[in-house]
């Protein structure tokens, strides 16, 4: 039970009140967008909403490799920046959009230029779309190619033996990583400068962020299929540096996965981000629409996926959007009442054997 | 009989009261159930037992009714122990149906839109496999059911994977293998009234399934309308099948299971089977439900799942009994 | 349409005034533009025992199905005329295929029969004992033998205790003493007042416990009466394509085919 809310002094029985401060869910974020990227066939994020931990930690293990690639990339384009470029992958789209030169990049995937999903749709539809497949990307002549790490093995692969040089980059998981994804973008294209310039501007954004001293309110978020992102995402991060504590911590969803509603119910954040619905029906967002979650009592917020879905600047977006949110939140004296008493709870003892195992299935990928 | 009867309505409602115990938030018994009436429904706990395990534990009970009683008067009106909602292609049909209302957006439009493209999709079917397996054996039913099954199944997913919702392909399962997580009262308002009527068309054709077991011309010689049977069967079991699916998937097996269950029990009269199935068929998928949360608690396995574990066996063992018969 | 169709009481009514009896009259029925039935009108009287014969294809099961309402036929029929829930307790049928399709207990098919027609329960007794089948009666029916079924079968449309009795090859698959106990009981149900039609291969049977023939051939009925007068050598020859030797016997007529033509 949340104790940022009036009503939750209300009799409980014991275990409510243990349920209290505790869960802390993350969710949506990258990882919940990802079927999007891999709905229209290029996402480097594929995969990962469903078997969302090993994946992450598979990311580590292939962050090194993409990252020693990258610095070969680099080198090569200090010699002699590439001058057509093709990216085949959702965020690459946007960090090559961002960063590069006028008519460097020739061609981004059809995911860039959707609104709904690309933060630069309207810079990618002035370019050629293409979706992934490794013939028509040949035919653009390119000599650098960007794709996400989990981009369609067959397709990079496929391109490498017809000789066209690929940058494979692995997806920002923290905001750190969101740095240096654009400073290795930034080599790759030859646009160092540039890519400094980005850089600092979003450090500027980042530092302007500081939270609020004093209590946090919990914040969960949750998308469709009843994902949260874990503590350990780029989406709980954003929520971290908005002022929030994240429900996945106490939960043991360091890597993110499924977190029933019940749970979510019982945990009653004071601030849930919901992903927004896509156009057309979907089972797996009717959660969303649960009138249990109308009857929470904390305050609700949709986030747009394509703000957290790739790990660019724009991230910052949304979370000064959470920040203002929880300014807010600081302002009316009830809830800043309730805030100061929040005692220290432990998590809900039932609950453990369930998120025990939880936790251990994640760290066993 | 009686007895029967009440032996099955009192494990509907033993099931019911556990389903509603068991859950991921490890609510404990007096609270969880003292949640369902006292208090005004905004406490957490409050929020769980009502809007998350009660029209669940309700929908199981719906959806199971309407499998056992679809499959029960199927099985008695096409006098083949077979013939059951999910194997022969009803209920992929409803989801059709389903899927269409949902992706074109109707569903959101119009009211009863989803059960009422259901009931169409899964009523086109009962009619087809009516008219292609008339006086026909098992054989062509089952392989009736197969082509509709097939056929509903390819453009299901056709549909899903034309939407521009990025989550409705992933959906294709859960139509294919149905699932009752997470679902609300919303659900069950849209689909109960629909299944109700089902019900009630189909509990009222007892009395002419039992004369169908002497075949058609008995049974019509003995005052049974046919007509109306078979359009009291197509309306019937369209309804409660197409609504049930529109909410929960395609479940199958429950209709197959259930009644050869109770067959005997019931001395194989077709009209003691139906209200026999429906009990049956709730406390089965009441089970099943308990189940897939029990055994996986985090991850939604279908129903489907467990059911054809059940029922695939089954089949087989009736297919086999069946050959040997003929 | 020769008198207007008797409705549930007319019935009764006819049967006590007139000549009473079923009429059938101008039945036809068309297949894929081959006439299945062309014109066929006859009366079953009750007291009677009607024996319908005629070659495998001459439309014998589309006659009795067609009399009794069963299917969509052209012409009058005083069955077909009635309500459909009205039917049971005027004529009873008993079709050809023997389906039984789940393993009820012999009594509740029985049974069937008797609610069918608005009858109490004691005629389901009556008609089980009547074939002898009480000792059976909690048995399922599909557990007993094929000649067992059939008396199942026969004791259900007993049970409806109606007036008429439309039976469609009872004897098809019999024993020899089956065939003949069958046959016995429908010419005594004849003795007892009630009109009986059965349609039947055995012409040596029909001739001995029929009180009439009705001879049908592609359809059409070639040939009515009494057996002495309707089964001559010349339409047993023209008719069935047979040779066959004709007696009287202290059984009655003997017809005993010896050669196909």
């Amino acid at each position: 039970m949340s104790v940022f809310r009036q009503h939750s002094e209300r009799g409980m029985g014991p275990s409510a009140h243990l349920s209290g401060r505790v869960l802390r869910a993350g969710i949506g974020g990258a990882a919940s967008a990802a079927p999007l990227a891999r709905f229209a066939g290029g996402g480097a994020l594929s995969c990962r909403r469903h078997r969302g931990g090993r994946f992450r930690a598979a990311a580590a293990g292939f962050l090194a490799l993409g990252l020693s690639m990258g610095a070969a990339g680099g080198a090569a384009a200090q010699a002699e920046p590439p001058r057509r470029v093709v990216s085949i992958n959702l965020c690459t789209d946007q960090l090559a959009l961002i960063l590069g030169a006028p008519g460097q990049l020739r061609s981004v995937t059809a995911l860039a230029q959707d609104p709904r999903m690309s933060v630069m749709a309207r810079q990618a539809q002035a370019l050629p779309a293409n979706h992934g497949r490794a013939e028509e990307v040949f035919l653009h002549a390119p000599d650098l190619v960007l794709a996400g790490s989990y981009t369609n093995h067959a397709t990079v692969d496929m391109l490498e033996r017809l000789g066209v040089p690929v940058l494979r980059m692995a997806p920002a998981t923290t905001l750190a990583q969101v740095r240096e994804r654009l400073l290795e973008a930034g080599r790759a294209l030859g646009r160092e400068d540039r890519a400094a310039e980005v850089v600092a501007a979003y450090d500027r954004r980042l530092a302007a962020l500081s939270p609020p001293a004093g209590p946090r309110p919990t914040a969960a978020n949750y998308a469709a299929n009843g994902y949260a992102a874990g503590r350990d995402s780029l989406s709980a991060e954003l929520l971290e540096a908005a002022g929030f504590d994240h429900l996945a911590d106490d939960l043991g969803l360091s890597f993110g996965g499924f977190l029933p509603l019940e749970l979510l119910v019982m945990a009653d954040p004071d601030l849930l981000v919901l992903a927004r619905a896509n156009p057309g029906a979907a089972r797996a967002e009717d959660i969303l629409r649960h009138p249990a979650l109308h009857h929470l009592g904390g305050q609700q917020v949709a986030l747009e996926d394509r703000d957290w879905i790739c790990g660019l600047p724009a991230v910052l977006d949304g979370a000064e959007r959470l920040a203002a949110l929880r300014r807010e939140m600081e302002k009316k004296p009830a809830l800043r009442r309730e805030m100061e008493k929040k005692p220290a709870l432990r998590p809900h003892t039932d609950k453990e054997p369930a998120l025990r195992r939880n936790r251990d299935e994640e760290a066993a990928r | 009989m009686k007895a029967l009867h009440i032996g099955l309505g009192l494990s509907v409602a033993g099931l019911f009261v556990l389903s509603l115990l068991v859950g991921p938030a490890g609510i404990a018994a007096p609270e969880a159930l003292s949640a369902l009436v006292r208090g005004d429904g905004q406490t957490p706990v409050e929020l769980v037992m009502r809007e998350i395990r009660l029209p669940r534990a309700i929908l199981a009970v719906l959806v199971g009714a309407s499998l056992g009683l679809s499959g029960a008067a199927m099985q008695g009106a096409l006098r083949n122990p077979l013939a059951e909602p999910g194997v022969i292609g009803v209920s992929a049909s409803a989801a059709l149906g389903a899927v269409l209302a949902l992706q074109t957006g109707l569903a959101a439009l119009v009211p009863m839109a989803l059960p009422g493209a259901a009931l169409l999709g899964a009523a086109v079917s009962v009619l087809m496999l009516h008219l292609l397996t008339r006086g026909a054996g098992t054989l062509e039913l089952i392989l009736g059911g197969v082509a509709i099954s097939a056929l509903a199944s390819a453009l299901t997913a056709l549909v899903l994977n034309l939407s521009p919702n990025p989550f409705a392909v992933h959906e294709i399962l859960f139509w294919m293998l149905g699932s009752l997580a997470d679902r609300s009262f919303v659900h069950v308002w849209t689909a109960a009234p629909v299944m109700l009527a089902g019900w009630l068309v189909l509990l009222r054709l007892g009395p002419g399934l039992d004369a169908l077991t002497l075949g058609e011309d008995a049974a019509a010689s003995m005052g049974v309308d046919l007509r109306r049977l078979r359009l009291g069967l197509v309306l019937g079991v369209a309804a409660s099948v197409g609504a049930a699916t529109a909410v929960a998937g395609a479940i199958g097996f429950v209709g197959l299971v259930v009644p050869h269950m109770l067959r005997r029990a019931v001395g194989a009269r077709p009209s003691a089977l139906l209200l026999a199935s429906a009990l049956g068929g709730a406390a089965l998928v009441l089970a099943a439900d308990l189940a897939v949360r029990v055994i996986l608690p985090e991850r939604d396995l279908k129903l489907g799942v467990v059911m054809a574990l059940l029922g695939a066996p089954l089949f087989l063992h009736l297919i086999r009994k069946n050959r040997s018969l003929s | 349409m020769s008198r207007a169709a008797p409705h549930p009481q007319g019935l009764a009514q006819g049967l006590a005034q007139r000549q009473p009896g079923l009429h059938f009259e101008a039945l036809t029925l068309k297949r894929a533009g081959r006439a299945v039935l062309e014109n066929v009108s006859f009366d079953l009287r009750a007291g009677e025992c009607l024996g319908l014969i005629g070659p495998n294809g001459a439309g014998k099961s589309t006659l009795m199905r067609a009399a009794m309402g069963l299917l969509p036929t052209a012409g009058h029929s005083d069955l077909a005329r009635l309500p459909v829930g009205a039917r049971a307790r005027h004529a009873a049928f008993l079709p050809q295929g023997r389906e039984i399709a789940w393993p009820v207990a012999v009594a509740h098919l029985v049974e069937l029969g008797a609610r069918a027609a608005g009858r109490g329960p004691d005629r389901a007794a009556a008609a089980l004992a009547r074939l002898d089948l009480a000792a059976l009666a909690a048995r399922p029916a599909t557990a007993l033998s094929g000649g067992e079924q059939a008396r199942v079968l026969l004791a259900r449309a007993l049970a409806q205790d109606a007036p008429y009795l439309l039976a469609d090859e009872p004897i098809a698959g019999l024993d020899p003493a089956q065939q003949i106990r069958t046959m016995r009981l429908l010419s005594d149900l004849a003795t007892e007042g009630r009109g009986v039609m059965v349609s039947i291969h055995d012409i040596g049977l029909a001739a001995r416990h029929c009180d009439r023939l009705l001879v049908i051939a592609a359809g059409r009925i070639v040939a009515e009466g009494p057996p002495r007068a309707v089964l001559t050598a010349d339409l047993l020859a023209r008719v069935f394509r047979i040779e066959a030797r004709i007696s009287e016997t202290p059984e009655g007529l003997d017809i005993r085919p010896t050669r196909a033509l």
